[in-house]
């Protein structure tokens, strides 16, 4: 169940990775490629495309391991799916799981209200695609936590010491 | 009376050189209700180079009051900043650093 899972995310941001940022869903572009920034440090309109293009190529940058993470869980039999990781791997992993986490909130509209949603009748007044699009966003920052707390630099246990 | 037009500033080398490395464009990382709080502290501690508790720090003063000032660069190096940033998908703006 969880390699049907990190198959379908894999295989989706791999899709939305391909897409030029203009072809991207507009909300989505707004985070992704937001020029926010830009604008901020008054940039020409020349300049802003050049930057969002780098941006661009910073994202796809990570397509092949993707692609490559992707083959490793397709559906073999009598086989656990597993997924190995190098350090570098595990940061790229971490980056591309919180881009699908950005886009499934922009796409579906998942604001502070929804992510502090706690109980099930809560989330059931979601309509089906967001309710699959706030499990995705929960589910996918559970992975990201269980991935920081496992690499050397000790990422992933601040709240212990922010509230010890 | 004759008067005499004063001639328009010029700006000379050393002082496009002096603006150049000059560090005067803050680097502004917003707050948004997707980003963990663990994975900010971890693009800060990736990208900036900053220890686990200054990357608490900053991650606190987003998460509290909207934004942090993350650093003070020059303009070369505060967009640098500003693209790799978002590259992790945090929200960023630069500004003059007006001291």
């Amino acid at each position: 169940m969880e390699a049907d899972f990190m198959r379908r995310v894999f295989a989706s941001i791999i899709r939305q990775y391909q897409l030029k940022p203009e072809e991207v869903h507009p909300r989505v572009a707004q985070v992704w490629y937001s020029t926010r920034g830009c604008q901020s440090a008054q940039l020409s309109e020349e300049q802003t495309r050049e930057w969002v293009e780098n941006l661009h190529s910073l994202k796809t940058a990570n397509l092949s391991a993707l692609k490559r993470w992707r083959r490793t869980l397709a559906p073999q039999s009598k086989h656990v799916a597993e997924l190995a990781f190098s350090d570098e791997d595990a940061y790229a992993l971490v980056t591309v799981l919180n881009d699908h986490r950005l886009m499934c909130a922009a796409r579906h509209e998942i604001g502070e209200e929804e992510m502090n949603i706690r109980t099930l009748p809560q989330m059931e007044e979601l309509s089906p695609r967001r309710r699959t699009a706030l499990f995705d966003v929960i589910a996918l920052g559970t992975i990201i936590e269980a991935v920081l707390a496992l690499l050397p630099g000790g990422y992933g246990d601040w709240p212990m010491h922010a509230t010890g | 009376m004759e008067t005499e037009t004063l001639p328009a500033p010029v700006e000379t080398t050393s002082e496009k050189v002096e603006e150049a490395f000059e560090k005067s464009w803050n680097v502004i990382v917003w707050n948004d209700p997707v980003n963990q709080m663990t994975y900010v502290v971890f693009v800060f501690m990736r990208v900036l180079g900053f220890n686990k508790q200054k990357a608490t720090k900053h991650m606190l003063d987003v998460h509290n009051n909207g934004k942090s000032i993350v650093a003070t660069e020059t303009r070369e190096k505060a967009e640098f900043y500003h693209q790799q940033l978002q590259a992790h998908g945090l929200t960023v703006t630069l500004e003059p650093n007006e001291k």
